[in-house]
């Protein structure tokens, strides 16, 4: 029971990460010149497919009416002339307006161990915006980004909606490059800027396949990927058309596009996932590992799975059993008492259920969008099952028998939250946006901070059940991509101690498993003069690793190491990360 | 309606040619008929063996991927203890054209007592309607079943091909009313073919208290194509008199009848997606790529060419086959 429950916690709420938005506006609060906005950024029903490379195994899709949550906010100075910060939290389905939005990013932030708690949003010392424009962007169905479909009264109808249509990897990338082009579209004055993406734990999933469908972009419309969208090919050529005119309705050559895609931050990024979890197994069951140094710290024995014959022993299952059961570690933060982070994140999205914290936060005239108006989503749903768990006690997966799986996990999550929040003393939901935009259908909601729906259907649906290689928790190929984009992508990764989700020190080793393609990998940590928090990875390629890209040799990462953070390093050392990322920024090799 | 329009185009070849057959037994004057007659009307149907090897690699190709995305694929999953197990029911396969039907007519001038020429026309048809469906339960855990199902509303292969022979015949009278002959026929041959199919599937969660739709799909798809080929077939004929002016004959056949450079229309709706197109035929080469076994090859015929992809070879729909066919034989 104990192993069933951490693996869909663990799997749920891997990731916290940010997004980056766009254009057709539905119900952009006005705004003449660049400045402050927010809105809904609406993406029409899309048709793609995927393949294995045989006409006879193409699994056709059509995604429904999504709204997507954008703030933006502009450079401190000479905005037309800084590059574009583009921010997304993880999940899947977590929100970024409760993530890196309101922690240490943009011009106002929460500090939970400041001086007001937390309760409300201060001015943020090292905002981003001193670095550029920003971009923050809620994932289909995380925070107040919202599905339409017809028939959204049907149960039935809702619970389908949940599938490979409108949520997995390729078409998740998709529908941020599609926010992001239509933002710019309507946003001339910074449209051929540089573009930086910023994300957070699946976010670094999201980031990768972002940049390698925009520097790959022909081989989505060809037939040579797995994943199949004309409509988006069309859509990047039409960008890249306004911006290399030079290249007007012709393919645009990589190293051209990386004039715009330049540079990455990725923080505690998912990346090549299936090795990174066997490296960290790996590692977590070596003598004095992390494991060891906790147990120790706590006085309790640690167990490996190698001194367990016998069991049906996973390590990572194992280390997570003991952080939350006997240690009462937060597995995001291993430092940190258990529910730690999701403390931070909830009371985020509980500040959020009021419109004058929204309207601080993005500094825009929320009143003003339409589309957070119930009179304009009669057809939207957020979730399956409308009611909830609010007894307040701990549930147990056989709480919920008889309805379908993907509710049952939810409804337990749900259940499971609220429980927690009880036991900590944390008050009710609560908030007034019903006052000022209307009472919203039962299956709707203004916003949610991790959508366990949305997180559950990218690895349970049609096109991972029938074998398509479309799930990054599986897959290799997202790692693949990572290497292919890092020969035109200036790379950041933080490397965070305390984080067990996303466990950094794997990272490196995992990427070694990638042999069709690198020779090798080198974690340096070699304190060099000037750099408060060293850490590279040099990525070395075999000769003709990939033959488009002639005389690729190495790259470098830079991955500083955070000794007092987990997961979400803007939350514990904002100042220190900001510092990081203006002196890469302003590396000139 | 579609399949009554095809039945009412065979049923005109038919009805032509017993037309023929009566116009030249009773419209010629009778006191030319006899044992000195010169001519002989031949109208004959029977069965030929004939499979057309590189159009059926479409219901060959079919039953393959089957077989690789959910047999292998779940053996596969049960193999890693990613699934506790899985069943499979299914009624029907993917049918393949293994006989057709010849029909003909042939007019035929004695130039001597053992040796005639000949005209005739002759048609050739055959489909396979095999309509499968399948089923495949996996279970997940003890709890949970997921029946991943497809049942095909049509699943069609058709070919039908007609030819102008002349021909030549070298016989020999026997006993008892009976004579028996030698013949080569040749021609030009004009041939059409035709793929079907219509499906829905569906995929379902089952557990004990409830199941629920998951996810629905449905998908059509129909390509045609026309060409030009020939036809030489061979064969021994033994004929009984039964009449002054009507005789009985069976006959036995190898011919070889082959059509290339086929083209015509397709069209294809999966989803949202409605495609249409003019192509050629040809053979189509793909490699499945699964993360699971590895690569599947399949070489199939198809005319939707996308994409720049090129034939790995030339199509050919040959008709060649023996035939055994009985018929009817009129003096006059």
């Amino acid at each position: 029971m104990k192993n069933t429950f951490l693996s869909v916690i663990f799997i749920t709420l891997i990731i916290t990460v940010f997004i980056p938005g766009n254009t057709v506006v539905y119900g952009e609060a006005e705004a003449p010149a660049i400045q402050n906005k927010s809105g809904f950024i609406e993406i029409e029903p899309v048709d793609f497919y995927f393949h294995m490379h045989s006409d006879l195994t193409r699994l056709y899709l059509t995604s429904s009416v999504a709204r997507l949550w954008y703030t933006f906010q502009p450079a401190d100075q000479d905005c037309e002339d800084k590059p574009l910060l583009v921010f997304f939290n993880g999940g899947p389905g977590s929100a970024t307006t409760d993530g890196l939005m309101s922690f240490y990013t943009g011009r106002w932030t929460l500090d939970n161990s400041g001086e007001c708690g937390g309760q409300v949003y201060i001015p943020n010392p090292v905002s981003w915006t001193q670095l550029g424009n920003l971009l923050h962007v809620d994932a289909r169905q995380a925070g107040f980004s919202y599905c339409i479909a017809s028939g959204a009264e049907d149960t039935g109808i809702r619970y389908r909606e949940f599938g490979a249509q409108n949520f997995n990897a390729y078409f998740d990338a998709a529908d941020f490059i599609r926010v992001l082009f239509r933002f710019l579209r309507n946003n001339p004055g910074i449209e051929k800027n540089p573009v930086i993406i910023v994300g957070e734990s699946y976010g670094g999933i999201r980031s990768t396949t972002m940049l390698y469908i925009l520097l790959n972009y022909q081989k989505f419309g060809n037939g040579e990927e797995i994943y199949q969208d004309e409509e988006l090919v069309k859509e990047i050529q039409a960008h890249y058309n306004r911006v290399f005119p030079q290249y007007a309705d012709k393919i645009v050559p990589p190293e051209v596009i990386a004039g715009q895609f330049s540079r990455q931050i990725l923080i505690q990024p998912a990346i090549t996932r299936s090795y990174e979890d066997h490296v960290e197994g790996e590692m977590l069951e070596e003598d004095g590992s992390v494991m060891f140094q906790l147990a120790e710290e706590v006085g309790i024995d640690y167990i490996p799975c190698r001194l367990k014959p016998g069991q049906n022993c996973d390590p990572i299952d194992n280390a997570f059993d003991f952080l939350y059961f006997e240690a009462s570690r937060d597995w995001y933060n291993i430092s940190q008492p258990v529910g730690w982070l999701s403390g931070w994140f909830n009371n985020a999205a509980k500040l959020l259920g009021y419109k004058a914290n929204l309207m601080k936060l993005t500094g825009a005239d929320v009143a003003q969008i339409p589309g957070l108006y119930a009179s304009a989503r009669t057809d939207a749903y957020k979730v399956v099952n409308p009611s909830s768990n609010s007894s307040g006690s701990f549930p147990s997966l056989n709480d919920f028998k008889g309805v379908p799986l993907l509710q049952r996990l939810q409804l337990f999550s749900y259940a499971y939250e609220r429980a927690k929040e009880k036991a900590l003393g944390i008050p009710p939901a609560a908030g007034d946006l019903e006052q000022t935009f209307g009472v919203l259908k039962p299956w709707d909601r203004y916003f949610i901070g991790t959508n366990y729906y949305a997180n559950y259907a990218h690895f349970f649906n049609a096109a991972v059940f029938k074998g398509y290689d479309v799930y990054y928790g599986n897959s290799t190929h997202f790692g693949t991509m990572f290497l292919k984009n890092l020969a035109y992508v200036k790379t950041f990764i933080t490397h965070a101690k305390y984080d067990l989700v996303v466990y950094s020190a794997a990272f490196p080793s995992a990427l070694a498993h990638h042999t069709d393609i690198l020779s090798s990998v080198f974690h340096d940590t070699e304190i060099r003069p000037g750099v408060e928090r060293p850490g590279w990875i040099l990525v070395n390629y075999k000769p003709g690793a990939f033959p488009d890209i002639p005389g690729l040799q190495n790259r470098v990462i830079r991955f500083p190491l955070y000794t007092k953070s987990g997961h979400a390093v803007t939350v514990t050392e904002p100042v220190e990360m900001f510092d990081d990322v203006v002196e890469w920024l302003n590396e000139t090799e | 309606m579609k399949h009554m329009n095809k039945n009412k185009t065979k049923i005109s070849v038919g009805v032509w040619i017993l037309f023929f057959m009566v116009v030249s037994a009773f419209c010629l004057p009778a006191a030319s008929r006899g044992n000195k007659s010169k001519f002989q009307v031949q109208l004959y149907g029977g069965l030929s063996n004939f499979q057309p090897k590189d159009f059926n690699m479409i219901a060959g190709t079919d039953t393959k991927v089957q077989n690789f995305m959910y047999d292998v694929y779940y053996n596969y999953l049960f193999n890693n203890h990613s699934i506790v197990g899985w069943s499979k029911n299914q009624s029907m396969n993917y049918g393949e054209i293994k006989s057709g039907v010849p029909l003909g007519f042939r007019l035929k001038y004695k130039i001597n007592s053992s040796l005639s020429v000949s005209l005739g026309l002759k048609y050739l048809l055959s489909k396979r309607n095999s309509d499968p469906s399948y089923d495949y339960e996996r279970r997940e855990t003890a709890e949970y079943r997921y029946v991943d199902a497809k049942t095909y509303d049509e699943y069609a292969l058709s070919v039908n091909a007609a030819a102008p022979l002349v021909g030549l015949h070298v016989g020999k009278k026997l006993e008892g009313g009976m004579d028996i002959e030698g013949f080569i026929c040749g021609g030009p041959l004009f041939g059409r073919c035709r793929y079907k199919s219509d499906w829905n599937s569906s995929w379902t969660e089952i557990a004990s208290d409830y199941s629920i739709v998951l996810y629905r799909d449905n998908g059509s798809i129909e390509e045609r194509g026309t060409g030009a080929g020939f036809i030489l077939e061979g064969g021994l004929n033994l004929n009984i008199e039964m009449g002054r002016s009507l005789g009985l004959f069976i006959e036995g056949v190898y011919a070889f009848q082959k059509i290339s450079s086929l083209s015509g229309t397709g069209f294809r709706q999966r989803g949202n997606s409605i495609t249409t197109w003019e192509g050629e035929w040809g053979m189509k080469k793909e490699e499945i790529q699964s993360f699971w076994v590895g690569n599947l090859p399949v070489e199939y015929p198809t005319n939707l060419w996308e994409s720049g992809e090129q034939k790995s070879r030339d199509f050919r729909l040959d008709l060649s086959g023996l035939e055994f066919r009985v018929g009817l034989m009129f003096r006059f």
